[in-house]
């Protein structure tokens, strides 16, 4: 009877805790979301949302039938499930952070590859396209000794793709490790002593103690990264864009920023974000039981 | 735990910590040398930089370009409000995250699925540009501090890394054991919980941080008074500066004494605008310490 | 039960809430129109008593510290009785900023010095509102003086009536900005001339080859001002239009002069034979593979390379891509060369025909309560020193000087005015610099104070070189051909609505498509069919369709 009663009055102080959090995401995420509705409507300022004609799917199909809609909506997959594949590089930097000794070497490797990423995407592009220009380029220039003739890393197709998932790699990877690394912080130290304690090597230990403790870590970001695979963001990949190596590095978000600077057509950009929405969200959620099923971890 | 010396590792462990060392080493020059690069630059002659001369260390070292930066009155303001912003921003974000990572990491809270659910969608469902901009007109928020704080004041996707650390960092035993001492939800987050939520909360601290530092955005939307102006727009603005529209000035060759700056200034810039969050790391790196849950569950 | 009651309760008040909040968000027009007085047309103050407040919408840039306390802006507050509030947006963002105050219902009276979406904004929402009734001239005399030598139906929409003051910014050189740049001094040490027609321009690269094998004989970028190579050596055999006006892509849509209709001359066998010469020199290795991919600023980095190795480069300015100060030797090694000569002998230079007329310079929306007033606000800055005070200060004598004795202009005429307090790259508060509107007719320009007898090659004769190489290598050969830029084009919002996806497609097919051709990536004799059948394909009939269609439209219009 008392253990019941504490259950109930405990989950009140669980919504009042909460509370705060829950009204922020209602004005600030759910009103505002009820523009999503511009997708549908041929939007006037004038008549206001609910006043403006009702267009149904019409940009929806602007959309999905122009004539380069399938290449680029593959050209964002194939570049997203490329990306996936470099999911489990900013682990293993954690785990070599945290296996090192060495404080002050630690500190200083941690703050190096983390600072990339305040780089803004900006200064990165040019950064890129100066050190691997054909000519003066120093990646050029290397190659060049070895013996390899220049690489149009930019102009040619087939190395475009890597050079945007690697080059996203070495802007990241630093930064995602944190959270990996603040949760191998966390891995019980005991567990380790009787890893020691039974003669486990380093890497025995990483093996059974270590992955296994951060593992929920590993899923809850696995299953967000699935969920993120359409969603090729446009400001790095619009200015590493050009004419030959636009049949790779059209996507979603560039083509529909094209044309909606063209004109200030809302209805279209908002369609457009709402098929990335709805396939980003399916996915997520197909995801998100898989794990459920298979392992104890998942986001809801 | 006493250190072990190399030398009595086994055979196993030496060649794990050298190619341990080896792959961080490699990963360490491969990320350092754009960045040596851009602090080079920015120290060197522009033509230098222009012709392709700048390779590691700065050639003709100068600091025109850091004059250039410093010369605009309206940099002060500018770091002054990105503090600002930074700090009261960072506050309200773990504030925010704390109480709703929380509760969603609590089995014994029924709404946990309902709610995680709830904020999940919202990161993938947005109304878009438009219509958060008449939200925050309507609220009164426009060309204020506030609307460059409350806004952003909590990240679905922080949270939830937020949860699952609680969720799997403090054991289950803790709670039970609050539980029979008469410890409510609300006194077991502020006395267990936080203090044992340090390396997340320095995490979140660096996550939010970086992101409110860098926003440009926002401020370009929301703010007119230059006054309320963070450092990475303005510092924008300047960049943006160098490269004139050569139609619209009537003098052709001021023009071009500014292109001359142009590249100056995009590096300086750079260095002027990200190492004080850079900075931040240091300070943040002292929570991020393994052992923190020793003792906790012995007794 | 409780759970599913919540879950419907909380959906439900959110979707009430949200429906409610942006309900309200139709635009409501002002009742009070509080009218006031205003004196006597052309005389200042234009407030009879006291002053009015007015709202603003302009581009605010890094060396205007401030519009607010700006001396000119207290010296128009002064002068016109109008207290003005500025809003403001940065040169690359102001778009999304004023979409966003444009649709949220609280938008100012006047935007002023960046061209809105009048179509849209103006034409279909009215939220723009038409000036017809107001351009008279009590309102606006120095306006209307200005566009007498214009042609002042730029300004009309497709609904026929006027929605914005035209701006007028002419700049000579700008309007032959096409041009190339030769190293004079390689052609010196090899002992050749300056190319001009298609097979001596050949020959040169070949030379050029042989005598510095690792040079670059063609550089261009595909972002700069005027720096895309491939475009100005086609004025050899067909003339390659700017980016067309409707949509800001490159369509190739141009207009025949002759027959006032619209042609694209991506699909003509002129620009086909104009990329065969180009592969050829491709084939060479004249054409350096970079130059389809690059930034201009890594355009500069090739030119400016201590071996020196470029020989051509594409440019509006030799000042892009060679800094006089820190690298006047270099810098002086470039000369501009004219236009080269087609097998069937044509020459094009590429010219700009509407004299930087613009049209969207000041719109007055329908919150304004006293459009009048707001008007000939604007008029100062079209008055003798309205412009000058804008850019450089108002203070006559110590910002600027009219009719200076003893100066001349760029021309050779006599001056008409000097500028005292020149342009500034730091931030300053005494002028608005270059944000605002410009009303620089070709005579204005050209009337500035210059020391003719300057250095072309010094930093300060940059005008002066771009001068020369316009009149003499470039103005000759303007007139070569019936084909000209789509200056103007008003298109409904339905039409952009319909053929925006459209073009940008077509920009794309037709862009990958010619640099295939070029490299020899693709066969351009067995694939040309297949290009003209996919650019059919992806709607290129319909979008010239619309393009006729709008402007006949403005044709008609302005016949009335």
């Amino acid at each position: 009877m008392q253990k019941k009663r504490k259950k109930k009055s405990s989950n009140w102080q669980f919504w009042a805790i909460i509370a705060l959090p829950v009204i922020y995401a209602i004005v600030f995420a759910y009103i505002p979301m009820g523009g999503i509705i511009i997708g549908f409507k041929d939007y006037s300022i004038r008549k206001g949302i609910l006043g403006s004609d009702w267009v149904g799917l019409k940009y929806f199909k602007q959309f999905l039938t122009s004539t380069n809609s399938l290449l680029v909506i593959k050209n964002t997959f194939i570049l997203g499930i490329y990306t996936l594949f470099t999911f489990p590089v900013p682990i293993l930097l954690a785990i070599g952070i945290n296996e090192m000794r060495s404080k002050w070497y630690k500190k200083t490797v941690q703050m190096v590859t983390y600072a990339p990423y305040f780089i803004s995407v900006v200064v990165l592009v040019g950064m890129m396209m100066q050190m691997m220009d054909l000519r003066s380029g120093i990646i050029n220039v290397l190659l060049g000794k070895v013996g390899i003739g220049p690489v149009n890393f930019f102009g040619n197709p087939k190395v475009f793709r890597s050079l945007y998932v690697w080059s996203g790699v070495w802007q990241t990877a630093g930064y995602s490790s944190i959270i990996y690394v603040a949760a191998l912080s966390g891995v019980s130290s005991e567990l380790e002593e009787a890893a020691i304690v039974d003669g486990a090597s380093r890497f025995q230990r990483i093996l059974h103690v270590d992955l296994p403790s951060i593992w929920p870590t590993i899923i809850i970001m696995l299953i967000f990264s699935c969920g993120n695979i359409i969603s090729i963001g446009m400001d790095k990949i619009y200015l590493m864009q050009n004419s030959m190596n636009a049949s790779v590095s059209e996507v979603i978000s560039t083509f529909v920023y094209k044309v909606g600077v063209v004109n200030s057509n809302f209805g279209y950009s908002t369609a457009a974000g709402l098929f990335q929405s709805l396939v980003s969200f399916i996915l997520l959620i197909v995801v998100n039981q898989v794990c459920k099923k298979f392992t104890e971890t998942s986001l809801w | 735990m006493k250190k072990s010396k190399f030398r009595y590792m086994s055979a196993g462990d030496k060649t794990f910590t050298v190619a341990n060392y080896v792959f961080l080493t490699l990963i360490f020059v491969v990320i350092l040398y754009p960045l040596i690069y851009v602090v080079s630059a920015s120290f060197s002659d522009p033509q230098a930089v222009i012709s392709g001369e700048v390779v590691l260390f700065p050639v003709r070292p100068t600091l025109k370009g850091y004059k250039a930066v410093f010369q605009n009155k309206k940099i002060i303001t500018g770091f002054i409000n990105s503090f600002i912003y930074l700090f009261a921003g960072t506050a309200l974000n773990l504030v925010m995250t704390m109480l709703c990572a929380y509760p969603l990491s609590r089995k014994e809270f029924k709404a946990r699925g309902f709610l995680s659910l709830f904020f999940v969608f919202t990161m993938y469902f947005s109304g878009g540009m438009v219509p958060t901009y008449i939200l925050v007109n309507k609220l009164g928020l426009l060309n204020t501090r506030a609307a460059m704080i409350i806004p952003s004041a909590m990240s679905t996707y922080n949270m939830i890394i937020c949860r699952t650390y609680i969720m799997n960092t403090i054991p289950d035993e803790l709670y039970e054991a609050s539980q029979l001492d008469g410890c409510t939800p609300f006194r077991y987050l502020l006395s267990v919980v936080m203090p044992l939520s340090k390396p997340i909360m320095a995490v979140l601290t660096l996550y939010y941080g970086v992101s409110r530092w860098n926003d440009y955005f926002t401020a370009m939307l929301y703010l007119n008074k230059d006054k309320l102006q963070p450092l990475t727009t303005i510092m924008r603005e300047i960049l943006i500066m160098s490269k004139v529209d050569m139609t619209k000035v009537a003098d052709a060759s001021a023009v071009s004494k500014l292109q001359g700056m142009s590249d100056l200034l995009k590096y300086s810039t750079i260095v002027v605008a990200s190492l004080p969050v850079m900075l931040l790391y240091p300070f943040v790196q002292k929570y991020l310490v393994k052992g923190v849950m020793i003792g906790s569950v012995k007794g | 039960m409780r759970k599913i009651l919540k879950k419907v309760s909380v959906t439900g008040l959110t979707a009430v809430l949200s429906i409610s909040m942006l309900a309200g968000c139709g635009s409501k027009q002002d009742d009070n129109e509080k009218k006031v007085e205003l004196n006597k047309a052309g005389t200042y103050p234009i407030v009879k008593d006291g002053t009015i407040n007015m709202t603003m919408f302009t581009m605010s840039m890094p060396n205007v510290e401030d519009f607010a306390t700006n001396d000119f802006t207290e010296f128009m507050e002064k002068k016109t009785g109008i207290k003005m509030e500025f809003i403001t947006g940065g040169r690359d963002d102001w778009s999304d900023k004023l979409n966003m105050i444009l649709q949220s219902d609280d938008y100012p009276d006047i935007i002023f010095g960046v061209s809105p979406d009048i179509a849209k904004y103006g034409v279909k929402e009215g939220i723009i509102i038409p000036l017809d009734d107001y351009i008279t001239e009590e309102n606006v005399p120095n306006y209307l003086r200005v566009m007498k030598d214009y042609d002042m139906d730029i300004t009309r929409e497709t609904d026929g009536k006027i929605y914005s003051l035209a701006e007028v910014n002419d700049c000579y050189h700008c309007s032959y900005g096409r041009k190339l740049w030769v190293n004079k001094h390689h052609l010196d040490e090899m002992g050749v001339g300056v190319p001009t027609t298609t097979d001596e321009f050949m020959d040169v690269c070949k030379k050029f080859l042989e005598y510095k094998p690792d040079g670059i004989a063609v550089a261009g970028a595909e972002q700069g001002w005027f720096s895309r190579m491939q475009d100005w050596l086609m004025g050899a055999y067909t003339f390659i239009p700017s980016k067309s006006a409707a949509f800001t892509v490159r369509d190739f849509a141009a207009v025949n002069m002759d027959t006032d209709k619209i042609v694209d001359v991506a699909t003509t066998d002129e620009y086909k034979e104009g990329l065969k010469f180009i592969k050829q020199l491709y084939d060479m290795g004249a054409i350096y593979d970079g130059n389809f991919t690059q930034t201009g600023e890594q355009m500069k980095t090739l030119v400016n390379q201590p071996d020196e190795p470029v020989l051509f480069f594409a440019d509006g300015t030799i000042s892009d891509s060679i800094d006089s100060v820190s690298n006047n030797e270099l810098y002086r090694h470039y000369e501009a060369m004219a236009p080269i000569k087609g097998p069937d002998g044509t020459q094009i230079a590429w010219k700009e025909r509407n004299s930087g007329l613009s049209s969207g310079g000041v719109c007055i929306t329908d919150k304004c309560k006293n459009p009048e007033a707001a008007l000939r606000w604007a008029d100062f800055f079209y008055s003798e020193t309205g412009d000058l005070s804008s850019q450089y200060g108002p203070e006559e004598g110590k910002d600027w000087e009219l009719n200076p004795k003893g100066k001349v202009g760029m021309d050779g005429n006599p001056a008409l005015y000097e500028v005292l307090n020149a342009y500034s790259a730091e931030t300053q508060n005494h002028d608005w610099q270059d944000v605002g509107i410009r009303v620089a007719p070709r005579d204005y320009r050209m009337g500035q104070a210059m020391d003719i007898d300057v250095d072309p090659y010094s930093p300060e004769g940059l005008e002066k070189l771009l001068y020369d190489a316009t009149k003499e290598l470039y103005e000759p050969y303007g007139e070569n051909t019936n084909l000209a830029n789509i200056e103007v084009l008003k298109v409904t919002d339905e039409e952009s609505t319909d053929m925006s996806t459209t073009a940008v497609e077509v920009s794309k097919l037709i862009d990958e498509n010619a640099v295939a051709f070029m490299t020899g990536e693709k066969d351009i004799d067995s694939e040309w069919d297949k290009y003209l059948d996919a650019l059919d394909k992806a709607g290129l009939p319909e979008l010239i369709k619309t393009y006729q269609t709008a402007y006949d439209r403005m044709h008609s219009q302005s016949k009335e």
